[in-house]
């Protein structure tokens, strides 16, 4: 036991170097379809029975017989792994020294086998020299029909037979661990911030891979009777057409694109052709890692030279994952898979976590600025000279006018009321932000004794936005007005469409003052609420048309 | 005494013009609220003025082009702002008073006593003295400015390079605006005693400074007060 185990560990550290030396796969056999106990003697003449390769060897489901000498060098113990979709019985020398079921010259006489099996030589039997082996099958409960490979056998001294039998567990199981750890922190990072979706996609994408490779190892790990041989073939299937699945859902989620749904359904539809067109189990599976790795790498190099952080690493990983492929193609699902998809998903974790810490410093700045805005709106409107312009009005309306100046002080405590309310909001009801404007014309038309009048046309009240965004084109427009001038009127239009909303706000302007040039604090504090409140996912443009300033900003939301 | 007010929020205009004519009752020979910045360059330029109140940030623009156009006018301004951060650059530039909104009567009272010439002098920190060349408004340095002499309603600034300029304030109203290192030496001159190289007595109890290349009369009266700062 513990000399396996330091074997084992051996076989880890070192790859496959020490199996190879120590066992020798069985390449070449005669074969015949019938059933006699004289084939089972060394001294039969096989030489009218057809010869072939063990992996192009197919099976009818009859009876057939499979013999092939046998070279044994050293000391034992020796023992023989027969892998195969069959029940057997195997005999050494004409010896019987093993077997897997019952095989039978019919359905019912038959009784499924284990698909991996190891029998001992007795040593005895196991002196250097040439040997003869014999294995009589029988494949009545296949439940389908296998283009190739349905039988593998090994021979070598005992431990590394058994080793050998369980090595693709090994990488398995190693592979496992890492992926479960990566899937549980996806986890975490979704729980933290319930609204990250990729995440909680590479979390489940960790999960279901797990489970494929759960899947994969069970075969050399608990083993099971070769006629359920089918029920796992369709589960690696079907989960490697989940996985190929969510590795698109994931970069696609992960590095968004308008035409991200077409290019998802094209990735379903590129999945099924292997499975369907592919005729070995093996070759439809490979198909779909192939299909999902490319569409991985596709989608993460469009993705990088848009410089989005984490699609380096993406690319990185599917590269690596489609060269272990195209190196050994026949061999991926046994051997390179599991450290291609460890690589792959190790490499989307990363470029994940990079993402993610930047968004997180994205979010701090976006807390930031938010308190910023706050403190910046307030102090917009609670600036000296304002309140003291404000107030040496006031005081000459309460000397000319006491009921002006109530009238003038509610209208300014409204506005201050409502000021204070949505400084901290990011995104507030239209309704509100057009109170605001028009408590702040009327405590300015009292100072100024002019008429402020502000339109709406297809606006939508309950549609959000962010706070003092119009208030602030109203402050300008009212500070800029013609010089002199005893109306100003001002005009905000919405139109919807695909899903936007474009505000038009217009406004006569003094055209002594220029437009254009560097943005003032106004558009400054513009620039900084809409980034605020929808990214990059805006427009603001501002333009002077003959005798009015025209502000046109372009935002998500709304329905055609 | 003929006033502007140069005002763009009406309600404090007619509250300034209803302080203003309760404190200087029938001193007033005419009192006009301009309510936009072209009107006030208008009437600065065409009316024969005492006195302007003028707000700085008319109709959201600065009015310190218009501050410049006062301050080389023979009228005293009052700057009235809500900006008091602007007072500094005010006085820098020779306004008579920097009045901050709101104001209250006392205040007022004080500005309006300074500008008549009949209370204490407002501190005088004008780094800059604003001359109308043409149409256009030159700001000199103070520093470059050896001696003033006053003729008749208009002054003329020496300068150190030996070039004049005529300045529309009176005499009596620049030395009111002008820093401490300026000095009434002469009923007609005002010298910038840094500049002052030497002295020497003349004849009837009178002296002469040598400022620069120039020699500048020193009156009976402002002898031992001019000597008594050159030593």
């Amino acid at each position: 036991m513990r000399r396996a185990y330091w074997a084992g560990l051996a076989l880890l550290l070192g790859g496959c170097a020490l199996q190879e030396q120590s066992i020798t796969p069985i390449e070449t056999v005669r074969y015949a379809l019938g059933d006699s106990l004289l084939w089972s003697r060394p001294d039969y003449d096989d030489a009218s029975w057809q010869r072939s390769s063990i992996w192009s060897l197919s099976h009818p489901a009859r009876v057939l017989w499979i013999r092939a000498p046998v070279t044994l060098t050293g000391n034992g113990p020796f023992a023989i792994s027969v892998a195969a979709l069959a029940s057997h019985e195997l005999w050494w020398d004409g010896v019987l020294i093993g077997r897997g079921g019952t095989v039978g010259r019919v359905a019912r006489d038959e009784i499924p086998g284990p698909i991996e099996a190891e029998h001992g030589i007795p040593d005895s039997l196991a002196r250097p020299g040439i040997h003869v082996l014999a294995l009589r099958t029988s494949t009545f409960h296949q439940h389908f029909t296998p283009s190739s490979d349905f039988l593998r056998l090994v021979i070598g001294r005992l431990d590394a037979v058994a080793l050998h039998r369980r090595a693709g567990a090994w990488f398995a199981l190693l592979s496992l661990s890492g992926i479960l750890l990566g899937a549980v922190l996806a986890f975490v990072m979704f729980v933290v911030n319930r609204s990250d979706r990729p995440s909680l996609l590479l979390g489940l994408l960790g999960l279901t891979v797990a489970t494929l490779l759960i899947v994969e190892a069970w075969r050399p790990l608990a083993g099971y009777t070769y006629d359920r041989h089918i029920i796992r073939l369709l589960a690696i299937c079907t989960l490697t057409w989940v996985v190929g699945a969510m590795l698109g859902a994931f970069v696609t989620s992960r590095f968004p694109h308008r035409r991200a749904r077409v290019a998802l359904l094209l990735l379903l539809v590129g999945l099924t052709i292997p499975w369907l067109a592919a005729r070995s189990w093996n070759d439809k599976a490979v198909g779909m890692h192939l299909v999902a790795l490319v569409f991985v790498a596709v989608w993460s190099a469009h993705a990088a030279t848009a410089r989005r952080p984490g699609a380096l690493p993406s690319l990185a990983g599917a590269m690596i994952a489609m060269v272990i492929l195209a190196r050994d193609p026949r061999g991926f699902l046994d051997r390179g898979y599991f450290f291609a998809i460890a690589g792959l998903l190790s490499c989307l974790l990363v470029g994940h976590l990079l993402g993610w810490r930047r968004e997180i410093a994205a979010r701090e700045q976006a807390v930031a600025r938010s308190a910023r805005l706050e403190a910046e709106m307030l102090k917009r409107h609670l600036q000296p000279h304002v309140v003291m312009n404000t107030l040496t009005a006031l005081g000459g309306w309460v000397e000319e006018d006491p009921a002006t100046a109530v009238r003038m002080i509610e209208a300014l405590a409204d506005e201050l009321r409502l000021l204070t309310r949505i400084a901290d909001q990011r995104l507030i009801p239209l309704a509100d932000e057009l109170r605001l404007c028009r408590a702040h014309l009327e405590t300015l038309a009292l100072r100024r004794e002019t008429q402020y009048r502000l339109e709406t046309e297809g606006v939508d009240e309950a549609e959000q936005v962010p706070p003092a965004l119009l208030h602030t084109l109203v402050e300008n427009a009212a500070t800029h007005r013609p010089s002199g001038a005893h109306e100003v009127t001002m005009r905000l239009q919405a139109s919807r469409r695909d899903g936007r909303t474009r505000y038009t706000f217009t406004s006569a302007r003094d055209p002594r003052v220029p437009g254009g040039g560097a943005p003032g604090t106004g558009t400054r504090y513009l620039i900084a609420r809409l980034r605020e409140a929808w990214g990059d996912d805006w427009t603001l443009d501002q333009e002077a048309v003959g005798d009015s300033w025209r502000v046109v900003i372009d935002v998500p939301g709304g329905t055609s | 005494m003929r006033i502007a007010i140069v005002e763009d929020e009406a309600p404090i205009a007619r509250r300034l013009e209803r302080a203003v004519r309760g404190i200087l009752r029938d001193r007033i020979e005419a009192l006009t609220l301009v309510p936009t910045l072209e009107s006030a360059f208008e009437l600065v330029r065409t009316q024969p003025l005492d006195l302007v109140f003028l707000d700085l940030n008319l109709d959201g623009r600065d009015g310190f082009e218009l501050l410049a156009e006062a301050a080389a006018s023979r009228f005293r301004t009052i700057v009235v702002s809500a900006y008091e951060d602007q007072a500094l650059r005010a006085f820098e530039i020779g306004v008579t008073d920097f009045l901050a909104k709101p104001w209250n009567e006392t205040r007022l009272r004080t500005a309006l006593e300074r500008a008549t010439g009949s209370g204490d002098a407002p501190p005088a920190r004008a780094k800059r003295l604003a001359v109308r060349m043409g149409t256009r408004v030159e700001l000199i340095e103070l520093d470059h400015v050896i001696a003033i002499r006053g003729a008749d309603d208009y002054s003329e600034l020496r300068l150190a390079d030996g070039s004049t300029r005529l300045h529309e304030k009176t005499l009596a109203a620049l030395e009111q605006v002008l820093p401490p290192d300026f000095m009434r030496v002469h009923r007609s001159w005002i010298v910038s005693l840094s500049r002052v190289r030497g002295w020497a007595p003349a004849p009837g109890g009178r002296a002469t400074l040598e400022v620069g290349e120039a020699r500048i009369p020193v009156g009976r009266t402002f002898r031992r007060a001019t000597i008594e700062r050159l030593r």
